[in-house]
């Protein structure tokens, strides 16, 4: 449902290079990142917002850009910053959001509304972030649309709302619908969707179903070389999963060494020490501090 | 267009200070031409002759040539562009910069609906507003047995109408063209200050005449329309620069990223 190939978009001096990715019926694709990644830009070509410079990004088969007003009419997306009408209240907003889009359900509104505790009486502009946010994906999620492509969803959220979304998430794929959502926490892509997608740089260093992720071990190498830009000239070369430092490198890699140890045997390397972690460690690592 | 988006952005509670306002600069635009508000305006006007050239004060023997010069001379253009810049802003600039637009945009309608429906919103506004200071007009007139020549002011308000149109679609391909909504308040004011700047220049001897060429105001050619005697050529003009506008404002909207 959801496709994109060889996607390329610069953005002012960021962007989103050679991404290929597929969410099909029943999926949910969480895709990770720290933030300056690309997955808010991501999210808005597919929404319409932006058009891609290489490559095709598609819905339901359709273009993203050229075909936006069709795909919207059974697709729904929800921003990472909930953009609100402020002079409405939480329930003329839902009105208004029901009589513009045409596929709101009422009941499940309903239903969401009391699991999530959505405010629906005060203005919009009075509310709190955790408020607005709240209404924006009540909104998003009470119409019976067919793909979901929601900006850090959770973001923001109390554990009680965060939870019940998971619940709402999961309905929608059990019902069939395709889900893209972008998160910076593992816990939550791992609780919600079926596959989950790192991104890093503007590009996609792996895509994989969640099971697998929490099956994996990730192989951790700390390598010592005998300068700092010796370590510098190794990282500029192997490209992702690389934390400086000072003189040593940290690389995580799902697959075989081999490439590494190939890359290596051009480098003066003083140490090496292989060994295996948990996938949440090892997905961490991979980030260093840039994750919240 | 598209009812609901229609009614969320057309919102009257926002309107009521413009219209009041209109209500009063129509009314007190009627009210200064019963005697004694007249002579003290001659008064001033004998004293400060250069002032009330630039703002268009030419003659007061008869009610239009007398609202022309007070009231569509400068007050109301300035008042339009300023309604002008104040609606796009509400409509356009602010949402495409927090958000609000992409929302829009996200739906099952397209682009060129989602911004006729703003163009609707934001003509209705002014085409509310202009009646509005008619009808106070009107009212003055009857409270104050004023002799109303009303088909005069129907033509000289039709023709101010067209050209108001056309600063307003001005200012909404100026929102679409501008990369946010500082820029645009900006490159809108200096349209807005130009323009009326030109209109009261060209009012002066000589070759500031010509300058009134650089003016969309000298569109309106209120003399001619309120004494029966041409006009409408230029505010047709002026009527299809508006609608040429539009059309490039789709074309610019279809294509803008947000």
């Amino acid at each position: 449902m959801i496709r994109c190939e060889n996607l390329t978009r610069e953005f002012f001096g960021d962007g989103v290079f050679d991404i290929s990715l597929q969410v099909k019926e029943g999926e949910a694709l969480g895709l990770l990142g720290p933030a300056g990644a690309g997955k808010s830009l991501l999210l808005r070509i597919l929404s319409g917002q932006l058009a891609a410079q290489e490559g095709r990004a598609a819905i339901f088969g359709l273009d993203c850009w050229a075909k936006r007003h069709v795909i919207f009419k059974k697709a729904v997306y929800a921003p990472a910053a909930p953009a609100l009408e402020p002079g409405l209240t939480g329930d003329e907003y839902l009105k208004f959001y029901a009589q513009y889009h045409g596929l709101f359900n009422p009941q499940k509104a309903r239903d969401l509304s009391e699991q999530m505790d959505v405010s629906l009486t005060g203005l919009c502009q009075k509310m709190t972030i955790e408020q607005r946010k709240k209404l924006s994906l009540l909104a998003a999620l009470s119409m019976d649309a067919e793909v979901f492509l929601l900006d850090e969803p959770m973001n923001g959220l109390s554990v009680m709302a965060k939870n019940a979304l998971m619940d709402a998430l999961v309905a929608i794929r059990g019902r069939g619908g395709a889900i893209l959502m972008t998160s910076h926490v593992l816990e939550e892509v791992r609780r919600t969707c079926s596959h989950v997608a790192i991104i890093r740089q503007g590009r996609l260093v792996v895509t994989q179903p969640v099971e697998s992720l929490s099956h994996t071990r990730q192989k951790v190498y700390h390598i010592t070389f005998t300068s700092p830009q010796e370590a510098a000239d190794f990282a500029s070369e192997w490209e992702s999963g690389v934390e400086l430092i000072g003189t040593r490198a940290l690389v995580a890699i799902p697959a075989s060494p081999g490439p590494l140890l190939r890359t290596l045997a051009r480098y003066d390397v003083v140490d090496l020490i292989g060994g295996r972690e948990e996938a949440e460690e090892g997905f961490l690592r991979f980030y260093g501090d840039e994750f919240v | 267009m598209i009812s609901s988006l229609f009614f969320l952005k057309f919102n009257i509670k926002r309107l009521l200070g413009w219209l009041f306002a209109a209500l009063l600069l129509g009314a007190l635009s009627a009210f200064a031409y019963t005697p004694a508000p007249r002579e003290a305006l001659r008064y001033v006007r004998e004293e400060m002759p250069e002032l009330f050239l630039l703002l268009g004060v030419r003659g007061d023997s008869n009610l239009p040539a007398f609202v022309l010069g007070y009231l569509f001379g400068a007050l109301l253009p300035l008042m339009v562009s300023l309604y002008a810049i104040r609606a796009n802003r509400n409509l356009l600039s602010r949402p495409m910069e927090d958000g609000r637009m992409a929302m829009l945009i996200a739906s099952g309608h397209r682009r060129a609906a989602i911004l006729l429906t703003h163009v609707a919103a934001l003509f209705l506004g002014l085409v509310l507003i202009l009646l509005t200071v008619f009808i106070g007009q009107l009212a003055a007139a009857l409270v104050f047995s004023l002799n109303m020549d009303l088909l005069s002011f129907l033509r000289m308000h039709t023709g101010f109408l067209c050209v108001s149109l056309l600063v307003a679609a001005a200012c909404l391909l100026i929102a679409l063209l501008s990369a946010d909504d500082v820029q645009m308040k900006r490159r809108c004011r200096a349209l807005a200050f130009f323009m009326l700047l030109f209109l009261l220049l060209s009012r002066l001897m000589g070759r500031w005449q010509y300058v009134r060429f650089l003016s969309i105001w000298s569109l309106f050619d209120g003399r001619s329309l309120a004494f029966g005697s041409g006009g409408f050529e230029p505010a047709l003009m002026a009527l299809i620069a508006a609608v040429l506008c539009v059309a490039f404002s789709l074309f610019v909207f279809n294509r803008r990223e947000l």
